[in-house]
């Protein structure tokens, strides 16, 4: 794993990449809200641009520690940090008391070295909640993993972006 | 030192060179190249169209294997060969000059003529050499015969003892004109190196835009290896991941996650445009596919019982494990002979490249440089390896050379990742940020000559791969 480069030329760069995650953040967040993928082919044939509906993401609960739902990771660790060990736990008692729930782990990586290896990296992140989760008691079948490893983040420009080594926890209606 | 500074500036000069095809050129290397000059090429008004000379010089120059002069240095520009005055060449200590025309038949039919001039035999007279080299001309003759050109073996061809080392005519359309370009220059390229040139092969790659207000979008693209002709194949505002080539370089296997914000693993012609759903299996994907070299199956990478294992999918998308341990493996890539594959894994520790020998079945560590090698991928001949290295701040990209067990890093960047080499190995494709975009680069495998594909706009190109053919 990378650690943090430490030149201090480089700290504008710094500033100005945590300024860009933390906005693609808040827009992520913004949008959890129901989204449709627009999948269209050009070219020959005259191919019909291919609309795929997805899935409504509901907002789920959000009071107290159930609103916290980006879990940030030691970038050279995937195990789930010791500090959200309460709101898991919380999450594990919604869960255990609404067998309808579902609930969706997308496990990131930040950019930079193999996209393959990040993917790993990222869909490790987010076992690790979901084992967490289970070793409460909640129903496996309630909990879904995908990994996004770094394919949402911005190049690596020689900064690690430890936002990016996080894990989302998304509520789905089944 | 200097090479590095040298860098460093055309990095910084990069902005404002964007949109053009050319910025970057170190051959001051140890090397020996192979000194010839590409002269302007006679054609007909409007001037607009594609200059086939340009296309040659530009291919030659960049390959890594050629110094090619600066047309400025010269005041003689002959376009035929008995308007060569080999005493004016001589002063020049060059190897060959390439000279033609092309001409305008009428009805959008162009033809284009050229002669691989031979200046060497002038400079040293060494008759076995000479000989050698023009006996491959019929064979080189015979692999450009394809449906939409016409080769002609000129008759003034005399390979006992000749001044040409190639001679040929084609008739193609205007559109066709940077292909014929292209397949001149691998023409002259294997004649003078005796090994086949790359320039009329194809690269893949994703095109990422991202803007601030609405959800970025992703591309599935193709292109010439050099950066034209772009065209995209699938574009969806879900990542799409980690293309592969099937090894008649005719369709690409890849990672989409459009259905649902979930993976699945497709292909795709990029003739016919015919999108196939191999499979999605139940959201577990970790994408990197690699197709077998006998076409019929892909290795990718799944998670499975808390680890990534690596499965061979059937075009049907039914599973054979093949190589699984704790932790992760994953980034698998053939050995063109089907025999081994190389792939990544941190099962003892730290992200490194092991090989696991089909008939066998055993596992070998293949590097220890360091404590981060990902994203292996051989050589056509299996004697190199390409991938990413990590110094612990920065990515390079590293060459493995599997005969002399020799390891080098032979990008300064900081900032590279997917590398593959080129269908003939003697040079390789990574991605690299750049002024805010991350862009494709071409280099040697000494790492000092590189040409930057074309800015093709504000996206990130990422995971670029080259066909192998």
């Amino acid at each position: 794993m990378m650690r943090n480069n430490q030149f201090s030329s480089k700290i504008s760069l710094v500033i100005y990449s945590s300024i860009m995650s933390l906005l693609l953040l808040l827009s992520a967040c913004a949008r959890q809200s129901p989204s449709s993928a627009v999948v269209r082919s050009i070219g020959v044939n005259n191919y019909k641009p291919r609309v795929v509906k997805t899935t409504k993401f509901t907002l789920g609960p959000n009071q107290g520690l159930l609103g916290i739902r980006h879990y940030y990771f030691d970038c050279q660790s995937t195990l789930m940090p010791s500090q959200y060990q309460n709101a898991a736990k919380a999450q594990a008692s919604y869960l255990k008391n609404t067998p309808s729930a579902r609930l969706q782990l997308q496990g990131y990586a930040a950019a930079g070295g193999g996209e393959g290896y990040n993917i790993a990296i990222a869909d490790q992140r987010a076992r690790s909640v979901a084992n967490y989760l289970q070793l409460q008691g909640v129903n496996p079948e309630q909990i879904s993993i995908v990994s996004y490893g770094s394919l949402k983040a911005k190049p690596f420009n020689g900064q690690v972006i430890a936002k990016n080594c996080r894990v989302d926890l998304v509520y789905r209606e089944i | 030192m200097k090479k590095i500074i040298l860098i460093c500036l055309s990095i910084l000069i990069l902005p404002q060179l964007a949109g053009a095809a050319l910025n970057l050129k170190l051959t001051k290397g140890i090397k020996a190249l192979i000194p010839i000059a590409v002269l302007p090429f006679a054609k007909p008004t409007p001037q607009s169209m594609t200059d086939v000379s340009a296309v040659i010089n530009q291919d030659l120059s960049y390959s890594g294997q050629f110094s090619v002069s600066n047309n400025a240095d010269f005041n003689q520009f002959p376009i035929i060969l008995s308007n060569v005055n080999f005493d004016y060449w001589q002063n020049y200590n060059l190897n060959a000059l390439v000279i033609g025309s092309v001409v305008a038949q009428g009805g959008n039919q162009y033809q284009v003529n050229f002669t691989l001039v031979n200046l060497f035999k002038n400079k040293i007279s060494d008759a076995s050499e000479q000989t050698s080299v023009n006996s491959s001309n019929n064979s080189a003759t015979n692999t450009i015969a394809s449906p939409t050109t016409t080769a002609n073996n000129s008759p003034e061809s005399n390979p006992a003892n000749s001044a040409i080392l190639l001679q040929q005519s084609f008739v193609v359309k205007q559109s066709d004109l940077r292909q014929v370009g292209h397949k001149i220059a691998n023409l002259i390229y294997q004649q003078l190196t005796g090994q086949p040139g790359y320039f009329t092969s194809k690269i893949a790659y994703v095109a990422v835009k991202r803007n601030l207000n609405i959800n970025p979008s992703y591309s599935l693209m193709v292109a010439d290896y050099d950066g034209y002709d772009t065209k995209p194949l699938i574009i969806s505002n879900e990542p799409i991941a980690t293309p592969a080539w099937s090894p008649q370089g005719d369709q690409l296997a890849y990672i989409s996650y459009e259905n649902k914000g979930l993976p699945a693993l497709y292909t795709i012609n990029i003739n016919s445009m015919q999108r196939h759903l191999v499979g999605s299996f139940t959201g577990s994907l970790e994408g990197t596919p690699a197709w077998s070299p006998d076409g019929s199956k892909l290795a990718i990478a799944l998670s499975k019982h808390g680890s990534t294992v690596i499965d061979l999918a059937s075009l049907q998308g039914h599973l054979t494990p093949l190589i699984s341990s704790w932790g992760i493996n994953t980034e698998p890539s053939w050995l063109k002979t089907g025999d081994a594959l190389v792939f990544t894994s941190n099962r003892n520790g730290t992200p490194q490249l092991y090989q696991l020998d089909i008939a066998s079945q055993e596992v070998k560590q293949l590097t220890y440089n360091g404590n981060y090698n990902t994203t292996g991928s051989y050589s056509p001949l299996g004697d190199k390896i390409v991938l990413v290295h990590g110094d612990g701040a920065n990515y390079n990209i590293g060459l493995l050379d599997l005969t002399l067990q020799q390891f080098t890093v032979i990008t300064n960047s900081n900032v590279a990742n997917s590398p593959s080499f080129s269908p003939n190995g003697n040079v390789i494709l990574y991605s690299t940020l750049m002024s805010g975009h991350e862009e494709l680069i071409i280099t040697s495998l000494d790492g000092l000559t590189s040409l930057i594909l074309p800015n093709l706009g504000n996206s990130d190109k990422v995971q670029p791969t080259w066909s192998p053919v």
